[in-house]
């Protein structure tokens, strides 16, 4: 067989199906030409926890992710304050997740909640970008608005290198390329369950979900991933504060708590990644002292628990993540903290 | 720095310009030699260092073989402790530091310095140690002249395209090109892009994403035998579509700066003994410890004359495939990995079943196919699982399945790993029957470019192979 030819043909088809998907796509997905940068989308935040908001009138909100969901006791937390406390903690949850859920479901109703708890782990909190794409971005999208400029520019567009910028603005093929892979995945996923064991996409889902619930993961190898996945949180850029703060959702979470009277608390978990003060890189060090100094320089409050020595290392059911008894304790430590705080 | 990074394409192409644009091949091979530590060096300039040294140290020490014959099996030795001492180091340093710390803090004394460090080792130490080794015998042997050219040698060693995850490449193919002047042909571009091409399909399309499903899957505290059987089907997909594309992508930039480089893969799951899938998996490192451990000892073997035929059989492949387990990794998991290969070829060998039988008829093949495939199968459940107690643990306590649900999941996650399996099944069938057919082959590599295009990600996950 002739290399020249085939390498030719090649070619031809290549341009002939770019071509093709960059004709057919944009009408397909409904794709503007050239494509503004970053993800489309859904028209509507959902609005089942802005509703739970609104009838229920809780007057601390607690944003967070899996270790929120498994470290706080919510109805333990609202009989020990006294008010009526609302919790959304989900597991995969990073910055981005809770600016949306600040600006859109908390503010997004008619109720407004006197403080508002955002309890992170290290760098979490200035690193725009972590956990916003993947299987995280359904999260984003649920608590998204059609606009997100913000979100937009800071977890999507800025860790874009030029070449990316370029493709997704002008090459329908690439910036279509969630929605294609939304599509065959889902026909991949769906199909023949349904065809052979009469099971729909909800029924496969819910079989999914079921086995890789995060109980059933083994804590030695759950510890493991966490570690291998902290290197974003630990990278020596992650840990320089002053190069991160302005590409941040915490000046525009701060401005959003004020202007609307909130009191805006961070809580620093303590996890077991680094369980001693001396333990801890130096770098993440200077990095908590700098973020104190903001947040407590700029209105907000920050809270401190990673190297509280009355969370004890039999608290935790994995390196970060607290068992039954570390939630009632750490529910009972972030009670009376709250409580100073509600009195003021 | 690697093969689908965002710098890759921009540094090789400064690279691939200037290459063609210097005359004469010491100036390319310079040139190769710094992008080479440049590209090795990207993220942690100090490893480039501990490259450039202990290349150093093995060229005057081959020299010095050649130089001071009565002296060349002390110079070999010294070589070949030195390079293990290395590997050994930088292999077992983690595990070597905790127990440290572990050992202070338990004597009361402050551990948590050891405990706490962690420092960025040097990736693919392992191939390139591999290949100074071999380099070294076979100076010593005599079969090689030691190069006189530091800067060829320092290239081969280093050459970026093969530094962190091989093929091991022989010094009598590689070096021996770039010691010969390289002139640009349009053959080097026909030989290369359909080995790019399907190189990053095969990594960023179909390794990439079962990589979701098997972590998942080998996360679990306790999975049933079902859902692990899907796992390990998972991950004998992964490991085949990620390291062989490493090998697909790595030859085709060597063939693009005009140096041909081995094959690493000859459709491995092919294979009905484990003889054969050892000639066919990893070829690169196979024929390395073939050449280097397996013929030296069984010949050391044989000239031992009151040994029993059982022992000069076993222990070679034994011995080989241990040295193997060692070299994959740290801990027991991999050492039985070795030793289970071992094993297989041991047994094999014993019922008349050596590496190139083929039996007659297709019932027997594909019966045998089977067997073997099942066997690989469960190979990569002991490299890929937790450890050997979590395996040992679902083999023996946990049940097929345990509810319907269950099954549900695993049916779909199987025939997700059967989709992405067959995009390699379409061109193993078009290679195997349509490979004087340049439309079909054309179609399949500009299909593979569109869905590289669809997949591709603002970052990716690093090439398995790259932790050997």
């Amino acid at each position: 067989m002739n290399a020249k030819s085939v390498f030719a043909r090649y070619l031809i088809f290549l341009f002939g199906m770019l071509l093709a998907g960059n004709v057919y796509l944009p009408g397909h997905y409904n794709i503007p030409y050239p494509q503004t940068l970053g993800p489309q989308f859904k028209a509507n935040v959902k609005r089942d926890r802005i509703d739970a908001i609104s009838a229920n009138r809780p007057a601390v909100v607690l944003i967070g992710d899996s270790v929120l969901y498994l470290g706080i006791d919510q109805q333990a937390l609202s009989q020990q304050l006294g008010v009526e406390t609302y919790s959304i903690g989900m597991p995969g949850f990073g910055s981005a997740a809770w600016y949306l859920i600040l600006k859109n479901v908390v503010l997004g109703g008619s109720h407004r909640p006197e403080v508002v708890v955002v309890m992170f782990r290290d760098t979490m909190l200035t690193i725009p970008e972590f956990r916003t794409t993947g299987r995280y971005f359904a999260a984003i999208d649920d608590f998204a608005g059609r606009r997100e400029p913000l979100l937009t520019e800071l977890a999507f567009v800025n860790r874009m290198n030029p070449l990316e910028k370029l493709a997704g603005q002008y090459f329908p093929l690439y910036s279509a390329r969630w929605e294609l892979r939304e599509a065959l995945d889902s026909r991949v996923r769906y199909m023949p369950s349904s065809l052979l064991l009469d099971c729909s996409a909800e029924c496969t889902d819910e079989a999914i979900n079921s086995i890789f619930a995060r109980g059933l993961v083994d804590a030695v190898a759950f510890n493991q991933a966490v570690e291998d996945a902290g290197e974003t949180l630990y990278a020596l850029e992650a840990m320089d504060f002053d190069g991160k703060i302005d590409r941040s959702f915490l000046p525009a979470m701060i401005q959003l708590a004020q202007e609307n009277n909130i009191k805006l608390v961070f809580v620093r978990t303590r996890t077991l990644v680094f369980p001693e003060y001396s333990s801890e890189p130096p770098a993440l060090r200077n990095y908590m002292e700098s973020l104190d100094a903001y947040i407590s320089g700029h209105g907000a409050y920050f809270i401190d628990f990673a190297h509280d020595e009355r969370i004890k290392d039999e608290y935790f059911s994995d390196i970060l993540h607290f068992n039954p008894s570390g939630m009632q304790a750490f529910t009972g430590m972030l009670a009376e903290e709250l409580k100073v705080l509600l009195k003021q | 720095m690697n093969f689908i990074s965002y710098e890759f394409p921009i540094f090789f192409a400064i690279v691939f310009f200037l290459h063609w644009i210097v005359r004469g091949r010491r100036w390319q091979n310079l040139l190769l030699l710094a992008s080479s530590f440049v590209f090795y060096g990207w993220l942690v300039p100090w490893h480039a260092a501990v490259l450039f040294v202990s290349i150093l140290v093995d060229y005057f020490l081959a020299l010095g073989m050649s130089r001071l014959k009565s002296r060349a099996r002390f110079f070999l030795w010294f070589g070949i402790l030195l390079n293990l001492a290395l590997l050994a180091f930088v292999k077992y340093y983690f595990s070597f530091n905790n127990s440290l710390g572990l050992w202070l803090d338990a004597s009361g004394l402050p551990g948590d310095i050891f405990l706490a460090r962690k420092i960025i080792l040097p990736l693919g130490l392992s191939f390139y140690i591999l290949k100074k080794i071999g380099y070294l015998i076979d100076v010593q042997r005599g079969v090689l002249q030691p190069s006189s050219d530091f800067i060829a040698f320092a290239a081969y060693v280093s050459f970026f395209p093969q530094v962190f995850s091989g093929p091991i490449d022989r010094p009598q193919r590689l070096l021996k090109q770039l010691e010969e002047p390289r002139v640009w042909k349009p053959a080097n571009l026909y030989s290369a892009w359909h080995l790019i091409v399907i190189g990053l399909f095969k990594k960023i399309v179909i390794a990439n994403t079962v990589k979701v499903i098997v972590d998942q899957i080998f996360l679990l505290e306790e999975p049933s035998k079902v859902l692990l059987f899907v796992g390990g089907l998972g991950f004998t997909l992964q490991i085949l579509a990620d390291f062989s594309s490493y090998t697909d992508i790595s030859r085709g930039i060597s063939f693009l700066l005009g140096l041909e480089t081995m094959e690493n893969f000859n459709q491995p799951y092919l294979s009905v003994t484990p003889g054969e899938f050892w000639n066919r998996w990893h070829i690169s490192l196979s024929s390395w410890l073939r050449d280097y451990i397996f013929f030296p000892l069984r010949r050391t073997l044989l000239r031992m004359r009151n040994l029993p035929d059982v022992v000069t059989q076993s222990l070679p492949p034994l011995v080989t495939m241990f040295v193997s387990g060692l070299w994959h990794g740290v801990g027991w998991k991999f050492i039985v990995w070795g030793l289970y290969y071992g094993v297989l070829i041991v047994l094999y060998q014993l019922i008349g079943l050596r590496g190139d039988w083929k039996p007659a008829g297709r019932f027997k093949l594909f019966f045998a196919w089977l067997t073997m495939f099942l066997l690989i199968v469960f190979g990569w459940l002991i490299f890929r699982a937790q450890s050997l107690e979590w395996l040992w643990n679902v083999l023996v306590r946990a049940p097929l399945y345990r509810t319907p649900q269950e099954l549900i999941a695993s049916f779909t996650l199987l025939v997700m790993i059967a989709f992405y399996a067959s995009l390699l099944f379409v061109k193993f069938l078009i290679d195997r029957h349509w490979e004087d057919r340049p439309n079909a082959q054309a179609l399949y590599y500009a299909a593979a470019t569109v869905a590289v295009i669809v997949f591709s990600n603002s970052s990716s996950p690093d090439f398995i192979y790259f932790q050997f």
